[in-house]
């Protein structure tokens, strides 16, 4: 073990000594030319690393604001396709009511048949059966159910 | 050399992104990690290269210095750099032709290049073979200890002090004769 350590410290003497020849025989030093230059690099360097940290961060905010937004559409489509029900049936009574003269025809043809069934019914029209009175009743139901449906 | 706590502040102004620290660091190790290249290259030209790419990695990497000794940081960084400098200037020679390349592995034992002919120092270091002139090189400009060389090459404490000693050694003698 003493045998060891004395080899080692021996090493260690003979290291100290041979290392004063590199410093009894100093390198080159840098030029100030090549030191300007690592600076300008540096600070290109720390340049282009903020532009990227801030286009990173614009790039983080663009994706942040696309979420939100594609979110906030889809909560107004949803809500609009719950209400689509609603607003379809008011579209169609809508459409239903768009024509006025249709709308007046239509009325008038009730009135008509309405006429002509109280006429039946009172007996001024002798030459209805009971089987036109019925047909007359069925014509008038169909009617008034397509003018309801549209 | 620059205090502890001094170091430490420049350090912090580097993780912060300042420019004067980063200026302040290059004036701190410029001269150090120059002579270290330098003395493992033999060449200006490619030392001053080295250099440049230690400090723009410098720049990139200054966030994952935790704690410990800066000096052996910067020093594992700028001889990743060299060995990465070796390993592209191989690859070259490999493209070249097989003549070619053999000149160059003479050329390499005695790295030449553009240093200056009465450098004695500069021209027994090439009789050195490469690892071993790293490791001494090394030791000597990033000043670290034994334990600390051993730690940044993995290797048992007495394998790296037995390569310094021997390295130095032969050296030594030739220096002498």
């Amino acid at each position: 073990m003493n045998t060891d350590n004395n080899e080692n410290l021996n090493e260690l003497f003979d290291i100290q000594e041979a290392e004063r020849i590199l410093r009894d025989n100093p390198a080159p030093e840098p030029g100030a030319e090549l030191i300007a230059n690592i600076k300008a690099a540096i600070d290109q360097s720390l340049d282009s690393r903020k532009t990227n940290t801030f286009r990173r961060t614009v790039y983080k905010v663009a994706a942040v604001a696309a979420i939100f937004f594609a979110t906030l559409l889809i909560n107004v489509k949803v809500l609009n396709e719950r209400k689509i029900v609603p607003d379809e049936v008011v579209s169609v009574a809508a459409a239903s009511w768009e024509s006025d003269e249709e709308v007046i025809l239509l009325a008038a043809e009730i009135e008509q048949f309405e006429a002509d069934l109280t006429a039946l019914q009172l007996g001024e029209n002798g030459d209805y059966e009971y089987q036109e009175i019925i047909e007359l009743e069925t014509e008038l139901i169909d009617i008034d159910n397509d003018f309801w449906k549209g | 050399m620059a205090k502890n706590e001094e170091l430490s502040q420049i350090i912090a102004g580097c993780k912060a992104g300042k420019s004067e620290s980063f200026s302040q660091l290059l004036d701190l190790y410029a001269k150090r990690c120059y002579g270290y290249f330098y003395r493992l290259t033999g060449n200006r030209d490619v030392s001053d290269d080295l250099l440049s790419e230690l400090f723009v990695k410098l720049v990139k990497n200054i966030s994952s210095f935790k704690n410990g000794s800066f000096d052996s940081w910067i020093f594992r960084i700028a001889s990743n750099v060299f060995y990465d400098y070796l390993r592209t200037r191989q690859r070259q020679k490999k493209i070249l032709d097989v003549k070619r390349s053999l000149e160059e592995t003479k050329v390499s034992a005695d790295p030449g290049g553009n240093y200056d002919r009465d450098d004695e120092l500069q021209k027994q270091l090439g009789k050195l073979d490469e690892k071993t002139r790293e490791l001494i090189m090394l030791r000597f400009y990033s000043g670290a200890t034994f334990r600390e060389l051993a730690a940044m090459r993995n290797e048992p404490i007495g394998s790296i002090l037995s390569k310094v000693h021997r390295g130095l050694k032969k050296l030594k003698e030739l220096m002498e004769t």
